[in-house]
């Protein structure tokens, strides 16, 4: 059965809009995570799904059972069987670890308290409070909470924003083997499509229209990287940049010469990302503008007299600018200034 | 993301209304009644001779407001701004006054004026009055300064000096247009204390509105007292409103900004900004800290001078303290979680605000009036509800319901609305939250707003003398006001060192936390 359906979901704020015509659907132990800039309504909808807003407009059902419908609130928040973790951990200060878990836990239910801080690795905290936890200890005790009753749907608001890199990693690991564990359906919002990219079965892309914020594109990570169609999901799925081109018997051709691999439905202009670039330093026409070394790359943004605008590239070895050399492109793929344009 | 607060439920609305009618509504029907019930005491010879007291009443208050704003202002400016020896010591030193209450302060100036200057050129009366509620009231303009002062943003005021603008100039150009809401607050607030004060223009015989209304209704007047009561109503309560649109606006400016760097004081500057606050402290808090204690030295040599014993009043204070304290509690929590968490409602608030400044004298006659009425037409036993002291509690709880307001509106506004919604999504009863979770997230507002209002009725006194009386309470603020009109100053003088030391050291504990 479907964990989370959300069908034609709308939403407007007195006379502004939010969301319009939401559809998604997330099946348990899946993670599906809402990306998309600020203001586009990802919140919103994670809102309506918590049961802290009612839609407007559409139905929100929860394990099959419809618990908002048109308009009306038909189950309160508190018996719709969700978890939420949130950015700032929204842990109950007066209370101690073991007891923020056993918070939602009928009789406290010592063995799931138990279970779950040996599972988030809190077992030796139990019995402090939040204020001497750490931000990520913090955050393993707001997930461990969020999973105690066995929420049939988990929600998380960019629940690694506060934390450094390393612990996004450690933390994320905790989440998708938690999930799959208790095979809880997970909505993660965020505006980090690092976060997304890694951690999310599937990527439901969110963008402004004129009636408020809409679903661009729904699909796994990989395949709106590689294919997005277009302008606004290659934005949103990393660092691209366009080139016109032509279609050809092999794949395209443009003025920086022949593209083998192209992904899509050919449209006269392509989505190029960084590491399809290759730059290869000699007296050709590109030059070096801007280079920043990132450690285990250089991230170049190069300019090329008979291409408009910046291309990006990622070089394996230390450049600096002005160097000169030739561009190749090794993989693209057709897009369309809006995803509508490509019929997606 | 982004969690509103949640609506308050019916049931909580429902229960801050009764609170708001029990506190507000209860007493102004009482003064309604008395305005049906005494149209006689409205001819207009008698209201030509009521209208010089509305006069010097008004006179005071201004004065009062312009010497307290002026003051108020220099002392917020040289603890905020300046630099010199001792500046932080002598700031607090100069805050002390706040505990201490007006009519203690008025007592022991008027008898330390017959000591050095004899009875014949000691000052009383309006003059009098004056001097005295400007050291009372000069603190409280100092701390809204002093708040709004702390909440301009350093920037402006570096930028200014940066590019040569004189201290004048920087006052004149940058800092007053910072601090003017909260100056014109300061000042209004000066004005209604004064307006409202009872204690300093008792003791020192002021013809004013409070004073005579008391004493018309301790005469049992009711019909002059009606007519004080509306006159003072006529002058207050437009006043009370502008304080409370008046509130908001000097509260105004930048959270936690960057302090600007002190300016070093010179010789002149110094001397004038230590010699004011070791004026206002010493006045203040050490004058009739010494002069009561001369009282009780002057009894303790005196042979034929003997101490009243003070279990009764500091029995009946701590009783009529805590009782009031609990009950004001009880009836702000709804108020206060309604008027914070629905802003539609926060009229409410508004309401609860205005009666609690009232004039002490105003609102016991209206709690007078509606017992009275509720004796003739409810068949309430009238001298029952008298003596019960329930009407005490009662008229404490509406004088100070926005006393205890403040901390709690504070506390429950820091309740993180995430926290609610994580215990909703996790299925756990509405108690379960209330009890493990916002309880104890307020329990340092609750204790301390019941600290203040505990500390507010120990030296209450319009309320106590006229609602207490008939109960038969003798509190600490009622011996000395009572021993001090009877020229026992030795009883006065240790009642009233109790009082104060018990008032300055909450004083020194609430200035004390961040």
């Amino acid at each position: 059965m479907t964990a989370l359906s959300i069908r034609a979901l709308g939403h407007h704020y007195g006379d502004t809009p939010a969301v319009h015509e939401v559809d998604l659907t997330v099946q348990p132990g899946e993670i599906v995570a809402l990306l998309g800039r600020s203001g586009c309504g990802k919140t919103t909808v994670l809102r309506a799904i918590a049961g802290l807003l009612t839609p407007t407009r559409g139905q929100v059902a929860i394990g099959g059972q419809i618990v908002a419908d048109g308009g009306r609130e038909l189950v309160p928040t508190e018996k719709r069987g969700i978890g939420l973790v949130f950015q700032d951990y929204a842990l109950f200060p007066s209370l101690t670890v073991a007891q923020n878990i056993a918070f939602g836990l009928r009789r406290g239910d010592p063995q799931r308290v138990q279970a779950l801080l040996d599972r988030l690795q809190l077992t030796e905290l139990a019995q402090r409070r939040p204020a001497q936890l750490s931000g990520g200890q913090q955050q393993r005790v707001g997930l461990a909470r969020a999973l105690a009753p066995r929420p049939s749907v988990l929600l998380l608001d960019e629940p690694f924003a506060n934390l450094d890199g390393a612990l996004r990693m450690e933390l994320g690991a905790l989440l998708r083997d938690a999930v799959a564990e208790d095979g809880a359906a997970a909505v993660l919002v965020s505006h980090d499509r690092a976060d997304a990219l890694a951690l999310a079965d599937r990527l439901a892309l969110m963008g402004v229209g004129p009636k408020g914020g809409v679903i661009l594109r729904d699909g796994r990570p990989e395949d709106l990287y590689l294919d997005p169609r277009g302008v606004d999901v290659a934005q949103l799925t990393g660092e691209a940049w366009f080139l016109d081109a032509e279609p050809d018997d092999v794949g395209a051709t443009s003025v920086l010469g022949p593209i083998a691999q192209v992904d899509g439905r050919p449209t006269g202009r392509l989505c190029v990302r960084p590491e399809s670039v290759r730059f290869t330093p000699c007296e050709g026409p590109a030059r070096v503008r801007y280079a920043a070394f990132q450690g285990s790359f250089t991230r170049l943004v190069l300019e090329h007299p008979d291409v408009e605008g910046p291309i990006l590239a990622a070089h394996g070895s230390l450049l600096s600018a002005g160097s000169t050399g030739r561009v190749e492109i090794a993989r693209a793929a057709w897009i369309r200034e809006r995803i509508d344009d490509a019929g997606a | 993301m982004s969690i509103g607060v949640r609506p308050p439920s019916a049931r909580t609305v429902a229960l801050a209304f009764v609170a708001v009618g029990v506190v507000v509504v209860w007493p102004a029907l009482g003064l309604g009644y008395g305005l049906f019930r005494a149209p006689a005491a409205l001819t207009s010879a008698e209201l030509w001779s009521a209208l010089p007291l509305l006069r010097d009443s008004l006179l005071l208050s201004v004065a009062v407001a312009v010497s307290a704003t002026l003051l108020g202002g220099w002392l917020a400016w040289i603890a905020e701004r300046l630099r010199y020896p001792g500046r932080s010591a002598l700031a607090l030193f100069a805050l002390l006054p706040l505990a201490t209450p007006s009519y203690l302060l008025a007592a022991t100036f008027e008898r330390a004026q017959v000591m050095l200057l004899g009875p014949s050129y000691s000052l009383r009366g309006l003059v009098a009055a004056w001097l005295v509620l400007t050291l009372v009231t000069a603190p409280v303009v100092q701390l809204v300064v002093a708040s709004a002062l702390q909440r301009s943003s350093a920037n402006e005021e570096e930028a200014a000096r940066s590019l040569g603008a004189s201290r004048v100039a920087l006052l004149r150009s940058v800092v007053l247009p910072r601090v003017q809401a909260g100056m014109v607050f300061g000042f209004v607030l000066s004005f209604v204390y004064a307006l409202s004060d009872f204690g300093a223009v008792a003791v020192l015989d002021a013809p004013v509105l409070t004073f005579r209304l008391y004493q018309a209704v301790a005469s049992h007047q009711l019909g002059q007292a009606t007519l004080y009561g509306l006159l003072l109503s006529i002058a207050a309560v437009p006043l009370l409103l502008l304080a409370g649109r008046l509130r908001g606006k000097a509260r105004a400016g930048v959270a936690n900004p960057r302090a600007p760097a002190r300016l070093p004081a010179g010789t002149v500057e110094a001397g004038l900004a230590v010699g004011t606050q070791l004026m206002v402290g010493g006045l203040g808090t050490l004058l009739p800290l010494v002069e009561l204690a001369r009282w009780v030295a002057r009894g303790l040599t005196q042979p034929d001078a003997t101490f009243a014993s003070l279990g009764i009043p500091a029995l009946h204070t701590v009783g009529a303290s805590f009782f009031g304290a609990v009950l004001t509690l009880l009836l702000a929590l709804p108020v206060t979680w309604v008027a914070a968490r629905a802003p539609r409602l926060s009229g409410i608030r508004q309401a609860g605000w205005i009666a609690s400044a009232l004039p002490g004298p105003l609102l016991a006659f209206g709690w007078l009036l509606c017992a009275l009425w509720a004796g003739t037409y409810l068949g309430l036993p009238y001298g029952v509800v008298m003596s019960s002291g329930l009407l005490l509690l009662l008229g404490y709880a509406t004088r100070f319901l926005a006393e205890a307001a403040a901390p709690l509106e504070a506390g429950i506004l820091h309740l993180d609305p995430r926290q609610e919604a994580a215990a909703r999504s996790l299925g756990a009863p509405r108690s379960r939250w209330l009890l493990r979770v916002v309880a104890p997230a307020l329990t340092p507002a609750t204790g301390g707003a019941f600290v203040l209002v505990f500390i507010a009725i120990l030296k209450e006194l319009p309320v106590t003398l006229l609602l207490g009386g008939p109960a038969g309470l003798s509190t600490l603020a009622f011996r000395v006001f009572d021993r001090y009109n009877e020229a026992m100053f030795h009883d006065a003088g240790l009642a009233g060192l109790i009082l104060l030391a018990t008032t300055l050291t909450a004083l020194l504990f609430t200035l004390e936390r961040p």
